[in-house]
């Protein structure tokens, strides 16, 4: 597995306008290296710094304010066809914990002889740590679990 | 042990078979045990029971559908069915999956083939049958009368209920029909009540007052908490420390607990007595309890006399031998594999003066059919049943924050029985606490829905999940079915698995009765969802694996895991295969335990009375051991 650090702080930065979550919660997730690392492992070195890049452009150039953030953030990510669907799978990774495989049509196009598209959870771990359940106001099913009787209030949080 | 002949062999490990060695063990009998899944799982040393539980712990949380045997390893040599292999049946078998599914539905329960057998993944809810439930004929023109009533299973249901650790409050338990003493004077659980949900409490909210119309009739539901086999706060008053023979009056009893100052303390986890004492909230109870909280079969092996038990594992029985002059059983033949998944095994063959099947209602069939045992009343397999279960679903005005908490702690018990039931089936309906998993497969589904459809994203993505998902409702509409004759399981050597067994073949089809509840019961959920302001927005898509149609409305139903049926009991030799005392009517040493004697489902969930039913078994075969 090809492992680096290269990259960690522009995929954690452009994490937090992509999951709504601050850094500091993502950092204390404790996944965000394995999910880079995800990334790298299915779609190479080449690519994986080519979209940090461009991540990081973003970030720059709008100062992180919105609304250009977001109008860039539509544009150059989420309307392209390139990255369009990395960056839902971003998403998605960072609240479910899983890799979703990339479509057909994107493989065909960008992602010739890429390994390790299909749909997993990226550890035990990531399944844990998805942002999904604090979102709902849970807990992942089957861990962190909040002690007898917790069920009958409202959250806390 | 080709030699030893031990007083009782045993084959199967679940709930069923683990009661009967636990008891008879305990009587001082010599019990040989025959499970057909791994070694590994029938680990009792604190290390190895924790390893291995953790390893199931990590199959589920990498497992990208979390369905009921998601955790369990999946042994080509000892398969078990999955309800990922279900598909609609068009004309010929589906032989995708374990089962062979002839049609013409596919039948949607499973079970697992491991030690602790299927209450690994259970939900743990227990309720007693009600007394109408076992005079369906009598009292309604339906199916059959069992040999036995509820009067005589109700000392059987306290045994069980110490026995799996039951959480409820006796004051709260009002069920139609019920008759004036249904629990006994002064009756309590061995534990309080399970705390009921948050939804709950919105739902009970929401409901109050609200009047229902079904055939003519009114009818004001009523939700009350669940009985269920997990871990709450001892109830003080409950006075029983176990259950044990005694030999002067040939019975087995409850015996109160010696102290005054004794209490009733919670079964822990397998590894470690002090972990899983209360339910902590994990709400995966299906298909693994991380602490065990929930009880499985495993805490009952656990606590069987280990000097009289012995366990062989990884041993799938396969035949049972009939002595032709007197059709007594003679011994049971099994195929041992080293490997889980290797097409080597070594045969053997276990002796003893009397035999227990207790391999679940199919596995039994299947060993019965494949031994041409209990021929004299052709009902081998017949009669397999099941709760047939609507879902509705929608979002609830207010968030009530589902995920959490045990997979439900109330129910609806209005219609467990009336008159209706000389038309169409009753139905229980649990208020589920887990979202809509259930049918959409969310919170996965939602997520995926709102990044790749509505192009959410941030916090707009994160204020959709939380409002969404913590409002959605689910409810249960779980219909009984009748026993039919052609609801069966069979077998052809056309089909076999990995080593050469039989694998079950599956006719299976939903009778009006049945559907007709179904109509029923959607126009109950139709008048709760309006009286309460639900958003509705249950649908059944025409290309789900059991999808029917009944008065030109399209209906989705799903199994409940409760495999009930083909080994029956009834009043004589010609009608049934086992009688009153669950011993087969053709084999005077042979007996049958489990949900396969049930000769009618009613609306209670199977284990709680096929438990009550199995101390029955295990009284009447130390009586015939003396
Ligand atoms: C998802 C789900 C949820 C459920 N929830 C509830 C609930 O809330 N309440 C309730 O009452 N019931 C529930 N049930 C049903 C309940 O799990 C079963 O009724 C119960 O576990 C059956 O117990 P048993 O001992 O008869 O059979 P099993 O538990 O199936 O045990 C059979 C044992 O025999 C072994 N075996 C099988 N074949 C052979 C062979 N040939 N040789 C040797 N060994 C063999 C198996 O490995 C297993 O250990 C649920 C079921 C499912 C699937
Ligand atoms: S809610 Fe959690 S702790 Fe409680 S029984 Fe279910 S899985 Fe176990």
């Amino acid at each position: 597995m090809d492992k680096t650090t290269a990259g960690l702080d522009a995929f954690l930065a452009i994490s937090v306008p992509l999951t709504g979550y601050s850094k500091i919660a993502l950092v204390a997730t404790g996944m965000a290296q394995s999910y880079l690392d995800a990334v790298h492992r299915v779609i190479g070195t080449e690519m994986t710094d080519e979209y940090l890049t461009l991540t990081a452009r973003i970030l720059q150039q709008t100062g992180g304010k919105e609304p250009a953030l977001d109008r860039e953030i539509r544009q150059q990510l989420l309307a392209s066809l390139k990255y369009g669907p990395l960056t839902r799978n971003i998403i998605q990774m960072w609240y479910w914990g899983a890799w979703l495989p990339l479509p057909p049509a994107w493989m065909a196009k960008y992602g010739k002889g890429i390994k390790g598209n299909e749909n997993h959870f990226v550890s035990p771990e990531a399944y844990q740590q998805g942002l999904i359940w604090n979102a709902m106001g849970s807990h992942p099913e089957g861990s962190k679990q909040p002690g007898f009787a917790s069920w009958s209030i409202a959250p806390l949080s | 042990m080709e030699n030893k002949e031990y007083d009782v062999v045993i084959v199967g490990s679940g709930i069923a078979g683990s009661i009967v060695a636990k008891t008879l063990t305990q009587a001082g009998k010599q019990v040989l045990l025959l499970e057909a899944g791994l070694e590994a799982g029938m680990a009792f040393d604190s290390e190895g029971a924790y390893k291995n539980y953790q390893d199931y712990l990590r199959s589920y949380y990498m497992a990208l559908a979390k369905v009921p045997n998601a955790p369990y390893p999946d042994i080509k040599d000892a398969e078990s069915p999955n309800v990922l292999d279900m598909t609609q049946i068009n004309g010929k078998p589906d032989t995708k999956g374990y089962f062979v599914q002839n049609g013409p539905l596919p039948f949607a329960s499973d079970y697992a083939r491991a030690a602790g057998g299927t209450t690994l993944h259970w939900l743990g809810t227990c309720l007693r049958m009600l007394p109408n439930d076992f005079k369906m004929r009598s009292k309604y023109g339906q199916a059959v009368d069992w040999p036995i009533d509820y009067e005589y299973l109700k000392p059987y249901y306290e045994m069980a209920e110490r026995e799996i650790g039951v959480s409820s409050d006796v004051s709260e338990q009002i069920y139609p029909n019920m008759g004036n003493d249904f629990f006994g004077k002064d009756y309590v659980f061995p534990m309080y009540k399970i705390p009921q949900s948050y939804i709950d409490k919105s739902f009970i909210d929401g409901i109050k007052g609200l009047k229902v119309s079904l055939n003519g009739d009114v009818y004001t539901p009523e939700c009350t908490s669940t009985p269920q086999g997990r871990n709450s706060t001892p109830n003080e008053k409950y006075r029983y420390a176990a259950t044990v023979w005694n030999k002067t009056s040939q019975k087995l009893e409850l015996k109160p607990f010696p102290k005054e100052s004794d209490v009733y303390v919670p079964v822990g986890a397998i590894w470690d007595p002090y972990s899983g004492q209360r339910c902590e909230g994990n709400a995966s109870c299906v298909p693994i309890c991380p602490v065990q909280a929930k009880y499985n079969a495993l805490k009952t092996l656990k606590s069987a006399k280990k000097e009289h038990l012995t366990l062989l594992s990884q041993a799938v029985a396969t035949q049972i031998h009939i002595d032709t002059s007197n059709g007594n059983i003679t011994g049971v033949s099994y195929k041992q594999y080293p490997h889980p998944d290797s097409k080597d095994y070594t045969t053997g063959t276990a002796k003893g003066k009397i035999y227990v099947l207790a391999a679940n209602a199919i596995e039994n069939a299947k060993i019965l059919l494949a031994s041409g045992a209990c021929k004299t009343s052709d009902q081998v397999g017949r009669n397999l049943m099941d709760h047939t279960v609507l879902l509705t679903w929608g979002l609830m005005k207010d968030k009530v924050y589902p995920f959490r908490g045990p997979g439900s702690t109330t129910n609806i018990p209005t219609f467990r029985d009336g008159d209706f039931r000389k038309h169409h089936a009753a139905w229980i309906s649990p208020i589920d606490n887990w979202g809509w998993g259930w049918p959409t497969g969310s919170p996965d589904t939602d997520l995926d829905h709102a990044v790749s459809t509505l192009n959410l994203y941030g916090k707009d993505l994160r204020t959709y999940i939380g409002d969404l998902l913590s409002r959605q409702l689910l409810l249960h509409f779980e219909c009984e079915q009748l026993p039919e004759k052609t609801n069966r399981v069979t077998i052809d050597n056309k089909y076999l698995d990995n080593i050469g067994n039989y694998r079950p073949i599956i006719n299976y089809n939903v009778a009006d009765y049945s559907l007709k509840a179904f109509k029923a019961s959607k126009t109950v959920s139709d008048q709760i969802f309006a009286g309460m302001g639900v958003q509705d927005y249950t649908n059944y898509p025409a290309n789900e694996p059991d999808y029917t149609t009944y008065d030109g409305q399209g209906y989705v139903f799903r199994g409940a895991g409760h495999v009930v049926g083909t080994h029956c009991m009834g009043t004589t030799e010609k009608n049934s295969v086992v009688n009153r005392d669950q011993q087969a009517w053709d084999h005077k040493n042979l007996y049958l335990v489990g949900a396969g004697n049930m000769a009618t489902l009613g609306t209670s969930n199977p284990t709680l009375t096929l438990a009550a039913l199995s101390f029955a078994a295990a009284e009447n075969i130390l009586k015939a051991l003396k």
